[in-house]
């Protein structure tokens, strides 16, 4: 009986594992979406009200509750700087961005507010283009690796019972 | 009654300054000072009683004041273009920030500026009372005297102008204010920093070219104030307005009555100047 529960407890563990896997990659391309659509959002507070950058993350945050913005915008209503303050933001998201993902956001912060609306605008767009091509890389890692991830899980799981049994 | 705006002037100053300059400057220093100066390669001053003072031995460097820029802008360069285009940034309280730097002009025009050298904090006043004995030579039979103030920078013109403005409101005039740089009544979110009277409307960052015909279109006012009155296109806005049947206060930069032109919509021009310090009132001349 014993043997029996920890064999289940093991299938499980692993197949966890494997599911918890998958998630990831799922909550990447969602984290992706959601910022794309604040920064579009971010561009249109630019271009169209010259709307300053505190206020408009503010604004950006509540419409969206983009978990970004939100730290975005925290950060920056204590003074740092746009960069240090995506820095901050992106370190207290957790690693569910790739290093290339967080890369584009921090080299378009060193950019942020420094401009006039028209050359900020056009980084923007060059940011965002970056992030499409990395949304679309994360959809297909979630597409294919995901589910390697979650039928390795399994599959390790019913390997481990069988070998305990 | 000398008072400062609802946004303390010298804390908001000094919120904009990088660390290290805020250890050579206090909210003391800033106080009674009219002008906080600073220029690349050179000692940070303040202006008193119209001579600068040092405030440290060590120079503000060209880093120290691209850091103070966006300090002043809120890291949001776009949000305040056409200030940067007009030679100028506003802070809370009413401070104006004069630039200097690089010009970058085309026909003409002022395209955007770049490499900032220096910068001019002027630390605005409030003097409630200061136009009283004027405001007798203003106003006649329920009647408001197209007036000029005339005088030099640093005169005193924007502070009795905001006083005059404060006691025609309270006479019951409708004010319209052109408040093109917010110094008159360094309005934050929609609420006037300096008193200026119940029964007073408020144009912000508005040029008064643009200001004068939505004033008279939209506002109704009795008397439109602007500050510093230049060059032929404002003017032919304020014969506009005088035109409709508003009265005009403003003010303009010059050091005599008689080098100014006998066409001017005015019928009081009051001459300012330091004698007794800024605000003293040198020449009142009502035209016949």
């Amino acid at each position: 009986m014993l043997k029996l529960f920890g064999a289940l407890m093991t299938f499980f563990a692993c197949a966890a594992l494997g599911v918890w896997l998958q998630r990831r990659l799922i909550k990447r391309v969602q984290v992706l979406d959601s910022i794309l659509g604040a920064f579009a959002m971010l561009r249109t507070e630019i271009s169209f009200l010259q709307t300053p950058l505190l206020s408009a993350t503010e604004k950006i945050a509540a419409a969206t509750k983009d978990a970004l913005f939100t730290k975005l915008h925290m950060h920056l209503r204590g003074g740092k700087l746009p960069s240090d303050a995506m820095q901050g933001a992106l370190s207290e998201l957790g690693c569910v961005l790739t290093n290339t993902d967080a890369a584009v956001l921090l080299r378009l912060s060193l950019q942020l507010g420094s401009s006039d609306a028209e050359s900020q605008v056009q980084q923007i767009d060059a940011a965002l283009e970056q992030l499409r091509l990395q949304r679309i890389n994360a959809q297909e890692a979630a597409n294919t690796n995901g589910r390697l991830y979650l039928a390795s899980g399994m599959l390790l799981g019913v390997l481990l019972v069988l070998l305990m049994l | 009654m000398m008072k400062a705006s609802a946004f303390s002037a010298p804390q908001e100053i000094l919120r904009c300054l990088p660390e290290a300059l805020k250890t050579f400057v206090s909210e003391r220093d800033l106080i009674y000072a009219e002008e906080l100066r600073l220029r690349a390669g050179k000692r940070m001053m303040a202006v008193r009683g119209g001579q600068s003072v040092p405030l440290s031995e060590t120079v503000v460097s060209a880093g120290q004041i691209a850091e103070t820029v966006m300090r002043i802008c809120n890291h949001s360069v776009y949000a305040v273009t056409e200030q940067i285009k007009n030679g100028f940034l506003v802070l809370r309280g009413g401070v104006r920030v004069g630039l200097a730097g690089c010009v970058l002009s085309r026909e003409d025009a002022v395209e955007n500026m770049k490499e900032f050298s220096g910068l001019n904090f002027r630390i605005p006043r409030e003097k409630i009372g200061c136009a009283d004995k004027l405001l007798s030579q203003i106003v006649t039979g329920g009647y408001v005297k197209n007036t000029l103030l005339l005088s030099p920078p640093g005169c005193g013109k924007t502070t009795l102008l905001r006083d005059l403005v404060r006691s025609l409101s309270g006479r019951g005039f409708r004010v319209c204010v052109l408040d093109e740089r917010d110094e008159i009544c360094a309005v934050h979110h929609g609420i006037a920093g300096f008193d200026v009277g119940e029964n007073t409307d408020v144009l912000r960052l508005c040029p008064k070219t643009v200001g004068i015909e939505l004033a008279v279109r939209t506002l109704s006012p009795q008397v439109i104030v602007a500050d510093e009155l230049w060059g032929e296109a404002e003017l032919r806005a304020m014969r506009y307005a005088a035109g409709c049947g508003c009265a005009l206060l403003t003010t303009m930069h010059g050091a005599k009555r008689s080098a100014l032109s006998e066409e001017l919509p005015f019928e009081v021009y009051v001459t300012l100047g330091r004698k007794n310090g800024p605000g003293t009132v040198q020449e009142v001349y009502t035209r016949a």
